[in-house]
């Protein structure tokens, strides 16, 4: 890594396009290139298939954005392929029944109903074939067009979707069915960054790249636990702070993240107040002559913004951050002394009822300062998809039209109508936005909703109301590749789309970096890309423009309307607006640069469009330049030839300073807003009300090793282990005030604008504790990716308000106010059970569930079903047990816990245990063979202790001693292993059960089951502990013994030895953590 | 002359039961051909009734009454501890005259069975043919010959003079002693019901009952066994496999429910049940129904019903044989009354084995009848101490003897082949059960079952079913009340998982525990 930092270009490593594409030359071994499909880093990965068809990955050493690095979930990829929990057919589904089974949704209950009977279980889904069920769509989108009228369908797609999946969706709803309800899932993610690049820009540009991470003098992270989310870019940043010391880095955070142990200065400001830090910031360069009167003078906005921050004195500033003034000045004096500053941000920015004011004080100091498209000294914007740049490329949101074309604009609509043939003008309102969507079809303006790629009723704030929304649409459509999306849950037509390693396009990156996407494997069973589904129905619902028969038709088409029209001047808006988005120039510019370098290439210039092949060889090319300094017309994108000539004329927009004035409740957590419907309902008893509780500002952000809804990352066993259970964290000072200790669960309510917790009685989050002083006083921080598919009531999003930026519609998922009270477990568990079996265990402990709630539904009565109705929407039934699911490497493991007695009771029984492996034997037998379930338990009644493993035999166990002499090998596979205790601490580590699944044979078949029932070997076994390093898959208990035993007390040495922490990096921080620990302990 | 085998219930000898073969001393046994069951062996046992009943002094020496297992072991231990006491003198004092102190006693061993000395335990393989009577032997004849025993078999003594200190047996000798010891053992007991002494009734206690039993399993008879403890399922258990049709009445809610808790007494009786022994639980018995030659033909029960039968054999217990000595003026209570060495109410008269009460408390097992013969033998191995002590000069025999002291027992049998393990205490009162934790294992395809109970962190119980492997852990565990705190969570997983004080437990306990806690039951008791 060292060695490459600001060096790499794409220009200044034509051998990228050296390497061929596929290497066939050890063998049958191949290697494609391809891109990751997780953040928006967009990191090169050379996947290599050997002769039988594993497949294993790794780093592309060229590629630009990562130069042969990977993270833990990059490297984890390979295990994500497969057919394993995936979605391999069409279906029809009984929405109704599929909701109250996975979602504890009741049906609506008729009025004059005289019992309450909850929907058939069977069948929930009926399978189809493609031709069927597409054309069951088409026919149903066209009649709801015809009764409802064109605004009456809705697209929610994803920044998961490839540039080409996102092009056809956005041509199909825009311009043909003819509405621009069509939101991405980047809403929640990069809107306020978009809104607040065009305000300072007039476009949505970033103007810097990677290679100012390494150039820059200062690096200041606002909102951004890069060290996590971003940890390639945030290793290339951290090497060459190696090199050259004399680098800072500043991390703005309420929460002390792992960025923050290589921080040399951290502002844990209060949620919210980046607006007055950075109005305070503007203020201070400007008294401290920092002003770039020159690039000032090309901007516009400047006095505006600086008499608005004005008034942001230091002191001012620290009051309202809540951070000191000493702490403050330092950062300003940071920030003043650095010519070379980069300020990136990410979801901390964003995601904020202010993000797009945030966005843009922030970028303010830098257009001050002249602080823009400069090597080493920009804003920049980390983007949290793989392509959510692609989507914004091609305007698939309600309020973008397409290429980088305003919708405001009805020349620009007109072009794009002209392009695409359209049969109708689109429509110049803006189309209705994800956080809308719901009260969209509540209110019966949207009928029919087609979800791709994306698990809304998970991530949208106020996810039961969506969910409740989705219950009650005549029609939800959702294309997946995974059958552990909640939202699959919800619709009437499943559509299996392919994954990440099936499907093939391009990706753009943070740095505008154009990416392909490969196919590494067939489909997997008849799953298609998005672009082809969506083409299909489009084409039966009597479209044309949709004959696409590879993705490169889409590419060029997309490439194509990026240049159309778009002239020398690069210009078509009254409001004088370049438009920058040139595909067809870059990629010939680009094209020409590789030629002129001498180097062979498959492409050519345009604008001829790529054939098949070269699409498939296109190596990855930045659009709009290097870097773009927003206000050097004759320099307004850089990396092309001197001697074109359109450079000199081409117009450009003014950057813009932005007068910011921070709003006074900025750091206000946000309440829900009572809506109508919710009237304060009688309910159920519920185990908590009377519990004292302690209100908190929920946080919500990312895991480590986890992505989005973990329908992907949760496949890999390494990427569960660093946090296996849903976890809020706390500071030890709110944990003390309702006496809660580590690894206690709470319950966690939303509260509402009334001040009062909300009506919902029982709360949908129910998680255990973390107790840790690098939160604030009054934060609590919770993941967002829980899902139902793998947690019981762990859905954050529903306890987050819908409160959005009124620029970008950008909802704030980091400032909620909840509170949260003490649960006591009777019991809690542990289940490790085979993959195979995974289901039907989850079926029994639903069932469960399905007791307890069809018993409370009875008990509340009919004379208030439809209170019981709305009841649903809140999950408002406590809750009798709480579960959730982590992969392992040869398990699922199940971590559960009971707050009723009685249920405890229940599963304390082995005879619980011993029924299900009755059921389990005639539900699903593994081997035709015939074969035994066998179990065996401990059980201390006294201590609520049980363990319990179940294993399946072909053998007859009665003749054990005969295997035992004979050195049989035995065919007992071991299916299922329970432990059940009233604390956790009496649980056993999984380590070295987890390959008990893959291998029971090390053990003496004598002594099998009392081994397997005590976790661990008799003697001899070493538990390496929880998982600190995921890509080498190092424990906790390995690197301790490294720092102690070994005496390695550096994060170097320590990774010499058991070379944790030596891949991506992003535990290094934990390993510090440790050393720091134990180092007295070392051994000299 | 011709043995006295008769089989009332008045002549039947103490047993020591449950003992595995491979757990005595000696595996040598008795000459087949000199000891035959048949009751023609008048000729053999000639050999015993040596001429050294008295030594050439004509000496008073050591006369054991009763060659059970512990009379019999008693003679030989005492012999062999004696001549390794003279050995090590000689050795010390070479060249100094031997006196007359330093000659051994010469020791007497009166038998009133012919068979002189053999395992009753192994009677039920025996019954169930497994085993030949043969091989039951605890100790060949030539090595009593070898040690100078005089052996007396076919006798029984007819009184004691503790004044004069001499016996008179039945054949009207008479034999003084300078150290009596009593091990006259037990009775197998008969309950008296209505036509008890009915053809047909039978215990199972000595070599004559194994005889008469498998002639009635060789003709596939029906027999009820009245009793389902270890003695009682053993003989239905081995007359089933000799072929007759058995069934276990018993009048509580589980068979062996003294030594079992009730899950483990269910996997047993599954057990009996696939090894055709039927059960008749919670039954009680009304009378013994005959028919008119004064023969068995059913068992009539307290609930009106008559279950069919050729034969019945109680196995409901056993008494000890005291009649003896209350006889002779000893102190009688339940049992011979002895103190910590053995010694009864009356000088220079002992009492060891089933026949003993000591503390109030009476011994049925193996293990405690060794411990107590292995007492005795310091108390009398050297003649000279001996003679010149008193057993009231307890500080004396505190420096010179170790004193019985008596030990919770553990049982470890094999029931048709199934292993069972109990040790300590497991069954208790509704108010003790509360501050009892019990720690279960089970495996229902292997039907294995192991269950601790355990009491202020310590192992008061133990039940172990199918796989016993872990039960003299657990035995020592209890016996001596060891504080398992930091073990408990792994204690139910056993041994190899228990490594609290590691070196400490098994370095003192392992190699004591292998063949000395291998205890087994003696006793059977009326239920």
């Amino acid at each position: 890594m060292t060695q490459t930092i600001a060096t790499h270009t794409i220009s200044a490593d034509k051998d990228v396009n050296q390497l061929p594409l596929l290497d066939t030359a050890n063998g049958a071994t191949k290697t494609i290139r391809t891109t990751c499909p997780y953040c928006g880093v967009g990191c090169g990965v050379l996947a290599q298939i050997d002769e039988v068809g594993a497949i294993s990955v790794k780093g592309d050493p060229k590629h630009p954005a990562n130069f042969g690095k990977l993270c833990s979930k990059g490297s984890a990829l390979a295990q994500t392929l497969g057919t394993e929990r995936r979605l391999t057919q069409p279906y029809y589904q009984n929405k109704s029944a599929s909701m109250w089974q996975h979602h504890r949704m009741p049906p609506e209950i008729s009025a004059d109903a005289t019992a309450i009977k909850l929907p058939d279980t069977q069948p929930l889904i009926e399978h189809t074939d493609w031709n069927t069920i597409l054309g069951d769509i088409a026919e149903r989108l066209s009649d709801t067009i015809a009764k409802y009228g064109r605004d009456s369908i809705m697209f929610y797609v994803s920044g998961q979707l490839l540039t080409e999946d996102y092009y056809v969706a956005n041509k199909f709803i825009k311009g043909f069915i003819g509405n621009n309800n069509i939101d991405s899932n980047s809403r929640l993610c990069m809107s306020s960054a978009v809104a607040g690049h065009k305000r300072a820009f007039g476009a949505d540009l970033v103007p810097g790249n990677y290679e100012d991470l390494e150039a820059c003098e200062l690096l200041v992270l606002v909102g951004s636990n890069m060290a996590w989310c971003h940890p390639i870019l945030f290793g290339r940043f951290l090497a060459a702070k190696k090199l050259n010391p004399n680098k800072k880095l500043v991390v703005i955070d309420p929460r002390r993240t792992d960025s923050c142990e290589f921080a040399d200065l951290h502002l844990p400001i209060a949620a919210g107040t980046d607006t007055h830090l950075y109005n305070g910031l503007l203020h201070y360069l400007e008294q401290q002559g920092c002003q770039d009167k020159t690039y000032t003078s090309q901007s516009t906005g400047a006095e505006e913004a600086l008499t608005a921050a004005r008034e942001w004195t230091i002191d001012k500033v620290a009051s309202a951050c809540q951070v000191s003034s000493a702490r403050i000045r330092q950062f300003y004096e940071l920030v003043a002394a650095n010519d070379k500053t980069v300020t990136a941000f990410s979801m901390g920015v964003n995601q904020s009822k202010s993000g797009t004011d945030k966005v843009n004080a922030i970028i303010n100091t830098h257009l001050l300062t002249g602080r823009v498209g400069k090597i080493g000294a920009s804003p920049f914007s980390l983007t949290g998809q793989p392509n959510a740049m692609g989507g914004r490329e091609v305007g698939a949101l309600a309020n973008l039209l397409a290429a980088h074309l305003d919708l405001d604009n009805i020349d620009h609509r007109q072009l794009v109508v002209d392009f695409w043939a359209s049969p109708q003008s689109i429509a110049a309102n803006v189309g209705i936005k994800a956080c809308e969507a719901a009260d969209a079809i509540l209110d019966g303006r949207i009928k029919a909703i087609w979800i791709m790629a994306t698990n809304p009723v998970v991530s949208l704030p106020e996810a039961n109301r969506f969910r409740q929304a989705l219950a009650k649409c005549d029609l939800v459509i959702v294309s997946d590749c995974s059958v552990d999306s909640d939202t699959v849950k919800c619709a009437d037509m499943v559509l299996p789309a392919q994954g990440w390693g099936e499907k093939s396009g391009t990706v753009t990156n943070s740095e505008r970096r154009i990416s392909r996407q490969r196919a590494l494997v067939p489909a997997t069973g008849v799953a298609k890309p998005d672009w082809w589904i969506l083409s299909q129905v489009a084409k039966r619902m009597g479209f044309s423009g949709f004959d696409y028969r590879h993705p490169s038709e889409i590419f060029n088409e997309h490439v194509a309307l990026t240049a159309y029209g778009n002239d020398k001047n690069q210009t078509l808006s009254t409001k004088n607006q370049p438009r920058y988005l040139n595909l067809a120039k870059d990629l010939s510019v680009f094209m020409a640069e590789v030629e002129n370098g001498g180097q062979a290439t498959h492409c050519r210039h345009m604008p001829a469009a790529l054939s098949n092949e070269d699409y498939d060889a296109m190596p990855p090319f930045q659009w709009g330049g290097t870097r773009i300094p927003m206000i050097d017309t004759k320099r307004a994108w850089s990396a092309k030839p001197a001697n074109d000539a359109a450079s000199a004329t081409m117009s450009c927009t003014k950057a813009q300073l932005i007068a910011i004035v921070p709003a006074a409740d900025a750091s206000v957590p946000n309440r829900h807003r009572q809506k109508q419907r919710n009237k304060r309902q009688d309910r159920d008893t519920s185990f908590r009300q009377s519990a004292p509780s302690l209100d908190l500002r929920l946080i919500t952000g990312r895991l480590r090793d986890q992505w989005h809804t973990m329908t992907r990352t949760g496949l890999a066993s390494q990427l569960n282990q660093h946090q296996s259970v849903p976890m809020l964290t706390i500071h030890p000072d709110d944990a003390s005030q309702l006496g809660l200790m580590s690894d206690d669960f709470v319950q966690l309510q939303r509260q509402d604008e009334a001040g009062m917790s909300a009506d919902e009685g029982a709360s949908p989050v129910l998680v255990q504790v973390a107790i840790s002083d690098a939160m604030r006083v009054g934060d609590a921080f919770m993941p967002m990716h829980w899902s139902n598919a793998f947690a019981t009531f762990a859905r954050v999003g529903s306890l987050i308000p819908t409160i959005v930026d009124p620029h970008s519609g950008q909802p704030e998922l980091k400032n909620s106010a909840i509170s949260i009270s003490a649960v006591p477990m009777h019991i809690f568990g542990k289940i490790l059970v085979h993959p195979d079996w995974q289901d039907a265990v989850i079926g029994q402990l639903r069932k469960i569930l399905d007791d307890f709630e069809a018993k409370t539904l009875q008990k509340t009565g009919l004379k208030k079903n439809q209170d019981i109705v709305n009841k649903s929407d809140s999950e408002s039934r406590c809750t009798v047990i709480t579960w959730n699911l982590s992969r392992q490497a040869n398990s699922v493991l199940i971590n559960f816990a009971c707050p009723s007695i009685d249920v405890s009771q229940i599963l304390s029984a082995p005879n619980f245990w011993q029924q299900m492996a009755e059921s389990l034997q005639s539900s699903k037998p593994l081997l035709s063979q015939p074969h035994t379930i066998n179990t065996a338990h401990i059980i201390n009644k006294k201590q609520d202790q049980l363990r319990l493993i179940m294993t399946q035999s072909l053998h007859d166990l009665t003749a054990v001693d005969q295997i035992e002499t004979s050195h049989q090998k035995s065919h007992e596979l071991l299916i299922m292993a329970v432990y059940l205790a009233p604390m956790l601490k009496y649980l056993p580590s999984i380590h070295w059960l987890d390959r008990c699944f893959a291998d029971a044979s090390q053990i003496p078949v004598n002594q099998r089951y009392k081994w397997l029932l005590a976790g661990r070997p008799a003697s001899g076994y070493v538990d390496p502990g929880t998982l600190v390093c995921s890509c080498m898959s190092v424990g906790k208990n390995t690197i301790i013994e490294t720092i102690t035993q070994q005496g390695c007390i550096s994060a170097a040495a320590v990774g010499k030895q058991c070379r944790a922490g030596t891949n991506c990096g992003s535990c290094v921080g934990q390993i510090n953590e440790l050393i720091a620990e134990y180092a007295q302990l070392a051994q000299a | 002359m011709l043995l006295h085998t008769s089989k009332t219930a008045a002549n039947l000898v103490a047993d020591t039961r449950g003992m595995s073969q491979s757990d005595t001393h000696q595996s040598s046994a008795y000459k087949p051909s000199t000891h035959k069951i048949d009751t023609d062996s008048a000729n053999s046992t000639q050999g015993y009734k040596n001429k050294q009943g008295h030594d050439k002094n004509n000496r008073a020496g050591v006369i054991i009454i009763g060659a059970g297992m512990a009379g019999s072991r008693f003679a030989i231990e005492l012999a062999r501890a004696q001549q390794h006491s003279i050995q090590q003198k000689n050795t010390h004092l070479s060249g100094m005259q031997v006196t007359d102190a330093d000659v051994p006693l010469p020791i007497t061993l009166i038998s009133k069975e012919p068979q002189v000395g053999y395992n009753r335990i192994m009677l039920s393989p025996v019954l169930s043919g497994e085993t030949a009577f043969e091989d039951t032997y605890l100790y060949d004849k030539a090595d009593y010959e070898a040690l100078g025993i005089t052996v007396l078999a076919g006798l029984s003594v007819d009184t004691i003079n503790t004044e004069q200190q001499y016996i008179k047996l039945d054949d009207g000798q008479v034999r003084h002693y300078a150290k009596l010891v009593i091990a006259t053992g037990s009775t197998a007991r008969i309950l008296p019901f209505p036509n008890h002494t009915a053809k047909g009734v039978h215990v199972f206690r000595d070599v004559a009952d194994v005889t008469a039993l498998t002639n009635y399993a060789h003709q596939n008879k029906t027999g009820l066994v009245i009793g389902g403890g270890v003695l009682g399922l053993e003989a239905a258990c081995a007359m089933a496999v000799q072929g007759a049709s058995m069934t276990v009445v018993h009048t509580g809610d589980y068979v062996l429910n003294r030594q079992l808790d009730l899950p483990a007494a269910q996997l047993l009786q599954d057990e009996l049940g696939r090894r055709g022994v039927s059960l008749e639980l919670s039954t009680h018995t009304e009378a013994i129904a005959i028919n008119d030659k004064d023969e068995v033909c059913g068992l009539v029960l307290k609930d009106g019903r008559t279950l069919p039968a050729d034969f019945i054999v109680m196995a409901v217990g056993v008494m000890p044989n005291t009649s003896l000595a209350k006889a002779s003026g000893l102190n009688v209570g339940h049992g011979i009354v002895v103190d910590d060495c053995m010694h009864t109410s009356c000088p220079h008269v002992y009492a060891i084995g089933e026949c003993v009460e000591l503390d109030g408390e009476l011994f049925g097992m193996v293990a405690p009848v060794n411990q107590q013969v292995d007492t005795l033998v310091t108390v009398l191995k050297e003649a000279v101490i001996s003679s010149a002590t008193t057993a009231g000069d307890t500080k004396f025999l505190q420096a010179h003897w170790q004193p019985f002291i008596s030990k919770p027992l553990s049982l470890k049998l094999k029931i048709s082949g199934v292993a069972v393990f109990s040790a300590g205490q497991i069954a208790f009162s509704d108010t003790e059960a509360e501050s009892i934790e019990m720690l279960v294992y089970h495996q229902p395809t292997l039907n294995h079952y192991h269950c601790l109970y355990l009491k202020d962190n310590k192992v008061i119980g133990a039940v172990l079913y199918g796989d016993v492997h872990d039960g003299s852990f657990y035995s020592q565990l209890i016996t001596d009340s060891v504080d398992i705190s930091l073990i408990k969570d792994d204690l139910i997983f056993g041994s190899a998982y228990c490594d609290l004080d590691a070196q400490a437990m098994s370095d003192t306990t392992t190699d004591r525990l292998s063949d000395e806690v291998e205890v087994t039951e003696l006793m059977e008791e009326a239920s």
